[in-house]
């Protein structure tokens, strides 16, 4: 589904160059779960950026499905990011003023889909994550979990190829964690291709494959079976 | 989606409620002002605008120049107008109207008298030329006879009590007149304005002759009669006005006069000689509408850019879940409208609570309501303009966010951005500034005009039109010295705030070929020179004996212009009256100040009809008492009207004086907007700095440092509007004051008092967040961070 090849990015400020990721070779397939674990400042969230199209690599080849992305515009990557990719954050970044139905029900909107259809598809999502009962209450009105399972929700709800999620339990307690990581299961199994960037072990048992990075390389990479928590 | 943007522009705006009461509230202010500007900038422009045939139709006036001495008349003689009709190409046709003066003093109806209505002669062209719809009468024959009299609606109303007045009877000084007209009433922008109409031929029927001339339509030289022609489309004015100055009759050509030629549109707001009137003023008060709205607007993008921080995670947000740049940036679009029409509804319930005040400040009668088309346009065009204007940029910000930097947290605005802010309140701070000093250089010349010493004693004088009793005025005045609280009485012809009868018809010794002297004159007795306190720098009073019918008094001016080095006994002819000149007094102003002290004569007369008393100090009520019974035993059914000098002053400054009101709220608003800005400015870059006060106060900063420091920056962009506020106060005002003859010059001290007051203001309004945020816990500060 996604391959990198030599994949490199540079940060340059006035003064300095860091080389934040130093050729990444690496390739998920649809329906994969892959977990990405390091240090801090290893390049994980650099590498989950240009993988989710927020972001160009300075070097190297990004392949998405059949499209050399690496090289495209915002604007050409933002119109193949519409619809196919969808981000969980550690820190949720719901919109506060919108209540949870508007949070999930964003992505529809900016993919025209009609009123009705949207009202259906966003209430679904909702009952699957178990939060319908929230649906009229604002983000700060929810605990840390149902904020990420709203998020969870706005993620999916466009039915997206791949998820990507960056630290998804990094500001839950241990209970919402699994339910969490639960969700994210279930989603995989599902269908949906899950890239999640972890500093937990635990979290990354979830994952398929592990792939392990230091200094902007990948070191190792573990399949579930050698890597079991 | 435009719900969605809606529903979230109106939860941010609720959330944030002191941003939003500062952006609603400023841009209330700001779209209230200056749509009240702009509906009594497009009320003025809209003069004389209703007629038909309004682009053909032109007013004469005539110039007379005299050494460097221009003036004006807006009479014509009676001739030019026929004339002008038979011999100019171009000419279509003509109308000559004159104003009552004195013709007819009462009209009388169903034993009711009516003193002051406003009446003109007319010629029957007058319904025809202009667009005054006749709603009953002949337009082609509206007066049948010199009995023939056509009334408006208001005013049938107002003194038949009905508009069924076709063929009612009405006296005016005991002769008859027949209503055989109704009229549709003037409208309210209309410069022509009358109640009662009567024919022009009643003046050319009581037309006594002048000199060689024996009638009205032949006298060249009474410039009594307002004249309007009608000319074809592209006629040139320049041959027009040529043409005019050729009809004079042979030999009385005289160079030095020049007619002009006054589009109609132009008669409310330029003056006669064609020069610029209150349109000066129109176009100020256009500029300030222009400017308060602006400041609104800058308020409006500093606030929201500012403010864009705390959307940007929002905007991030957006970007990743698919929103476009240009869906983002209809968004902040949708966002402003939003705002806008906040502000908008804000505005109208201010307008509609103000308009009461603003038309009597104004001295208009402007509405507000769907019906006002004007008010309508006025609102629609400065919600667009202030909408475009302010609107794009904080959306063009926003939408541009980098998506991963908002959401990392690491996102800041560019240097640019913040200099672009900074710029803005430099530019709203000019204005400010700008404005507080010519709110002090219009208060300090309203203050001269008060005080300027004129030459005359005007105090405890009060004057009235003698009437009937004029038969009898030695006597009466006589009696007058004499009676209890008058201390002296006199006449003249002529008010003492406007002497504005003037005459070419002059000849002096020494006068040169060519040359010539137009004087305003007036008659007066000599207990009037002694009451009015002239100086005379040489010569006398008039000693009120026979041998004074051929005396003159001149002002300094007139010597000057003559040429005379001791003009006491020189022989000086006015009209047909030779005589010498016995006296010459120090110039005096017997206008306003905004005109320029012209060469004066003063002839004697035993008796004028104007009667000028002079009351004890302290006896006020009791003179008058006096000079009431008086004028009633000769005046009986008249009401007695008078005026004190005073007031008479305070009169002709009545538009300055609202000038000057105007620009004091004007500049009060525009400064209290643009500190709502700055406050909101300071609380939100106080807000940003909440981490560094608190580091700068564990490492030993003292509150003091820590407002200096807050305050310090907003300061400089004071001094910095302050600076460039000089140059541009400087000469705007300057250009302001040369509308005045006798003007104050413009000092320091007022550029010093308002950088001063501005400095004081914009430190007040940052002051309270500098040491709210200088008072708090540091530990709590670094915690929040």
């Amino acid at each position: 589904m996604i391959r990198t090849v030599n994949l490199q990015k540079i940060f340059t400020t006035e003064e300095i160059e860091t080389s934040a990721l130093n050729g990444i070779n690496m390739e998920v397939k649809e329906g994969e779960f892959v977990a990405i674990m390091g240090p801090s400042g290893c390049g994980k969230s650099t590498l989950l950026n240009i993988l989710g199209l927020l972001d160009n690599p300075s070097g190297g080849e990004y392949h998405f499905w059949d499209h050399e992305v690496a090289r495209m515009s915002e604007r050409q990557r933002a119109q193949l990011r519409k619809g196919s990719i969808g981000f969980v954050f550690q820190s949720f970044n719901l919109i506060d003023e919108l209540t949870v139905f508007e949070n999930v029900e964003l992505p529809l909107l900016y993919l025209k889909v009609p009123a009705s259809e949207r009202k259906d598809k966003v209430e679904k999502v909702l009952e699957r994550m178990n939060i319908m009962h929230r649906r009229n209450h604002f983000p700060q009105q929810l605990s840390g979990g149902q904020q990420q399972r709203v998020a969870i929700a706005r993620a999916v709800v466009a039915n997206p190829k791949m998820i990507l999620a960056d630290e998804p339990t990094g500001n839950l307690d241990s209970t919402n964690g699994e339910e969490v990581m639960k969700l994210l299961q279930e989603l995989n199994e599902a269908g949906t291709t899950m890239v999640m960037v972890t500093h937990s072990p635990y979290d990354a048992g979830f994952a398929h494959r592990v792939v392990n990075l230091f200094d902007g390389r990948v070191v190792t990479e573990n399949i579930k079976e050698q890597f079991h928590v | 989606m435009l719900n969605n943007y809606l529903r979230i522009g109106w939860r941010n705006l609720r959330r944030y409620k002191m941003y939003s009461s500062i952006n609603i509230g400023g841009l209330a202010i700001g779209l209230a002002v200056g749509i009240l500007i702009l509906v009594w900038v497009q009320d003025e422009l809209s003069y004389d605008r209703f007629h038909e045939k309004g682009d053909n139709l032109y007013k004469l006036t005539v110039s007379f120049t005299s050494g460097t001495d221009v003036q004006t008349w807006e009479g014509m003689p009676g001739p030019i107008a026929v004339h002008a009709v038979k011999e100019i190409p171009g000419v279509q046709k003509a109308v000559r109207t004159r104003d009552n003066w004195g013709d007819i003093s009462k009209f009388s109806y169903n034993n009711n008298d009516f003193f002051d209505i406003k009446t003109g002669f007319v010629e029957p062209s007058f319904f025809t030329l202009f667009t005054f719809p006749l709603l009953k009468g002949d337009v082609q024959h509206p007066f049948l006879d010199n009995t023939s009299l056509v009334v408006t609606r208001s005013a049938a109303l107002k003194y038949f009590g009905t508009t069924d007045v076709m063929g009612k009877v009405i006296a005016g000084d005991g002769k008859n007149y027949v209503v055989t007209g109704l009229m549709e009433d003037f409208p309210e922008q209309s410069s022509i304005r009358y109640e009662f109409m009567l024919p022009f031929s009643i003046l050319q029927a009581k037309f006594g002759g002048n000199g060689s001339w024996t009638t009205l339509d032949d006298d060249w030289g009474d410039f009594f009669f307002t004249t309007y022609l009608q000319l074809a489309p592209h006629t040139s004015i320049e041959k027009v006005s040529a043409g005019l100055a050729r009809l004079r009759p042979d030999g009385q050509q005289e160079a030095a006069i020049k007619y002009n030629v006054q589009p109609l549109y132009d008669v409310h707001l330029y003056n006669p000689d064609l020069s610029e009137g209150s349109i000066k003023i129109v176009r100020i008060f256009l500029i300030i509408a222009i400017v308060i709205l602006l400041i609104a607007c800058v308020n409006y993008v500093n606030l929201s850019t500012a403010r864009a921080m705390q959307r940007a995670a929002e905007v991030g947000v957006r970007k990743i879940v698919g929103a476009s740049r240009r869906q983002l940036f209809i968004q902040f679009i949708w966002e402003s409208v939003l705002v806008f029409a906040l502000a908008l509804v804000l505005a109208v319930i201010m307008i509609l609570l103000l308009i009461p005040f603003y038309n009597n400040l104004t001295d208009k009668h402007l509405s507000f309501g769907l019906k006002n088309l004007q008010m309508i346009f006025a609102i629609g065009l400065s919600m667009l303009v202030t909408l475009i204007v302010a609107g794009i940029y904080p959306a063009v910000i926003l939408s541009s966010f980098n998506p991963l930097k908002t959401l990392k947290g690491g996102l800041t605005l560019s240097g640019g951005n913040v200099s672009f802010r900074r710029v803005l309140v430099v530019v709203q701070f000019l204005i400010a500034t700008v404005l507080i000093v010519s709110t002090l250089v219009v208060g300090q010349q309203l203050r001269y005009i008060k005080s300027k010493a004129l030459g005359y004693d005007k105090e405890n004088i009060f004057s009235f039109y003698s009437g009937q009793m004029y038969d009898h005025l030695e006597a009466a005045t006589q009696e007058l010295s004499g009676s209890p609280g008058i201390a002296a009485a006199a006449t003249a012809n002529q008010s003492m705030t406007g002497i504005d009868a003037s005459t070419g018809d002059t000849y002096w010794d020494g006068k040169e070929k060519n040359e010539s002297l137009i004087v305003h004159a007036f008659s007066a007795d000599k207990n009037f020179v002694q009451m009015m306190k002239f100086r005379f720098v040489g010569g006398q009073n008039f000693t009120n004996s026979k041998a004074d019918s051929a005396h003159f008094i001149i002002n300094e001016t007139a010597a000057k212009m003559m040429r005379m080095k001791d003009p006491v006994g020189k022989k000086f002819k006015l009209w047909d009256k030779d005589g010498i000149i016995i006296g010459v007094i120090k110039d005096f102003h017997y206008a306003s100040l905004h005109e320029k002290i012209g060469p004066l004569v003063i002839h004697y007369s035993p008796v004028s009809f104007m009667v000028y008393v002079k009351t004890k100090a302290g006896e006020m009520d009791k003179a008058v008492a006096s000079a009431e019974r008086l004028y009633k035993r000769y005046n009986p059914g008249f009401p007695f009207r008078y005026n004190f000098l005073d007031d008479n002053l305070d009169k002709i400054y009545k538009l300055d004086r609202r000038t000057g009101k105007l620009f004091n709220y004007f500049a009060g608003i525009a400064i209290f907007i643009s500190c709502l800005g700055l406050f909101g400015l300071a609380t939100f870059a106080t807000g940003q700095r909440v981490k560094e006060i608190g580091v700068r106060k564990v490492l030993g900063a003292s509150v003091t440092n820590i407002i200096t420091l807050l305050t310090s920056d907003f300061l400089k962009i004071v001094m910095i509007s302050i600076a460039l506020s000089v140059p541009l106060a400087w000469y705007i005002m300057n250009k302001w004051l040369e509308d005045y003859a006798y003007r104050i010059t413009i000092n320091w001290g007022v550029f010093i008092m308002a950088g001063g007051l501005a400095i004081m203001v914009a430190l007040l309004t940052v002051i309270f967040q500098a040491v709210k945020a200088a008072l708090a816990n540091p530990v709590r500060s670094l915690r929040t961070e």
